[in-house]
């Protein structure tokens, strides 16, 4: 009885070939979306956590330089990851208000369009305005400018 | 034949489906596993980080370094004559040093506290004071630095110990009349503090000695003693260090931290108040024009002799991640 219906085995298999390719279509792009919103808040996470060490060290170089007298060698290195959940990202540092003191550090994840701000603030000395990429950074207090300079070790 | 063959069709459809299933959970589970991974390395980055990775440490140690020696410091100052401090502040730096070095090295760190290399461990200072106690704050002796009613006992100098007693006011009961003290900055930083010392004889409580200050940012504060009367039976102590008369908190003082920078001491309306005064400078009594030993130690009345102000030493931090070099002033400004 079946096989008396008028409908060919090419029309049926088409059929579900049809219906497999919308599902496996659907799926990819289901998955891809979530695993895309996964990667972003890891990344915006990971950049979070880098921006606020970056930002203590900072700190912590310009606390180096409040001795009376200057120091003749202030770094530090830090080895932050090349990449934030698999994207290149990049370090800048944006001048809010010199004069107090008040910076922004923004942290830019190249790939995954994500990006994260986090304040700085100095006592004793200016922050330089730089953009490096991110990996093992190195914090230097420089005595000829006054200045903190974030560079790439 | 035809119902066999599109049974194989069949199953060789649902084959298909089973794989693209299995290639997008494929897809899925190497996706969640770059994102897990990304997001425990996440954990991991931030809990990694240790006071030694990030730098703090280093500060730690020095203020450690400061706090010890400073502590010596102020031993050595109030215990040994002057001709001694120098030995006995040197005798202890080497074991302090050495003991620093070992305790941080078995944990990885360099630490290390030696007198600086270039020499210049010992900064020399002044202790002028004016010691009759009922002398006018004019100047004591040497040839004029100011006007008739305005002098500086030091130009671009560090303060320290600054002291003043006053036994005695000659009217003068505003501000403007009153005997004035700044400190003076030569640089942009710092700024100027000013306060002058009078009596008011309309306050509630009668005859009042009041100090009035003026901070770098001309914000104005007083403070008052109703214990204290021009009667040299009523004297006040002012200690600008610590902000104290009489070894109460004054408000209009406490503010005031002459250790931190270069200031020129100014005195204007000297002749206003009779007593007497003491202070550290960070300069030796040969110095400044004229010199310290000029306007002070001419006379009677006043002196002004050599002291330890402070000691210099080098200290230096090496760790795998932070690389510190830098001299530490010891004593600065603490002694009190």
């Amino acid at each position: 009885m079946m096989d008396d219906r008028a409908v060919s085995s090419a029309v049926s298999y088409v059929l579900i070939i049809a219906l497999a390719f919308t599902l496996t279509t659907g799926l990819v792009l289901g998955t891809e979306s979530l695993v895309e919103n996964q990667r972003q808040d890891t990344a915006r996470q990971q950049l979070e956590v880098v921006g606020q060490q970056l930002a203590s060290t900072v700190m912590n170089v310009d606390r180096f330089n409040e001795t009376e007298a200057v120091p003749e060698t202030a770094a530090i290195t830090r080895q932050f990851p090349q990449r934030a959940a698999g994207s290149q990202y990049q370090v800048g540092v944006l001048v809010d208000d010199r004069d107090a003191g008040r910076y922004t550090l923004y942290l830019d994840a190249v790939d995954s369009n994500t990006n994260v701000t986090v304040p700085v603030r100095t006592a004793d000395s200016d922050l330089r305005p730089v953009r490096v990429n991110g990996g093992t950074l190195r914090v230097t207090y420089v005595d000829a400018t006054d200045e903190v300079v974030i560079e790439h070790a | 034949m035809a119902g066999v063959a599109f049974g194989e069709s069949r199953e060789i459809e649902r084959g298909q489906l089973l794989l693209a299933g299995a290639f997008v959970l494929a897809v899925a589970l190497i996706g969640l596993t770059v994102v897990l991974t990304s997001s425990s390395y996440t954990g991991t980055l931030a809990s990694q980080e240790s006071e030694v990775v990030r730098g703090s440490d280093a500060i730690t140690v020095r203020d450690s370094v400061d706090t010890d020696l400073t502590r010596h410091f102020r031993y050595v100052f109030e215990n040994y004559a002057p001709s001694n401090r120098r030995a006995q502040f040197k005798s202890v730096l080497f074991p302090i040093g050495n003991e620093t070095n070992t305790h941080y090295a078995s944990r990885g760190r360099m630490v290390n506290v030696t007198e600086p290399p270039s020499g210049g461990m010992f900064i020399e200072g002044t202790r002028f004071k004016q010691v009759e106690p009922f002398q006018k704050f004019t100047q004591p002796a040497g040839g004029g630095t100011g006007g008739t009613d305005y002098w500086y006992p030091a130009e671009n100098v560090e303060l320290r110990n600054a002291t003043i007693v006053v036994n005695n006011i000659l009217g003068g009961n505003q501000p403007e009349e009153a005997f004035n003290m700044s400190l003076d900055t030569p640089a942009a930083a710092g700024g100027n503090w000013s306060f002058v010392v009078y009596e008011d004889f309309s306050r509630p409580s009668g005859e009042e000695l009041i100090i009035r200050s003026r901070s770098p940012t001309d914000t104005v504060r007083t403070c008052y003693r109703d214990e204290v009367s021009s009667s040299s039976s009523k004297k006040a102590t002012i200690h600008l260090h610590n902000g104290t008369v009489n070894g109460d908190d004054c408000d209009a003082l406490t503010p005031i931290d002459p250790g931190r920078h270069k200031y020129t001491l100014n005195f204007t309306r000297g002749e206003k108040v009779f007593g007497k005064y003491w202070m550290i400078v960070d300069k030796p009594p040969t110095e400044g024009s004229p010199t310290l030993n000029s306007k002070f130690a001419a006379g009677t009345r006043s002196t002004a002799e050599p002291v330890l102000f402070g000691a210099r030493v080098r200290y230096r931090y090496h760790s795998g991640t932070v690389a510190y070099e830098t001299n530490i002033d010891i004593a600065h400004r603490e002694i009190s």
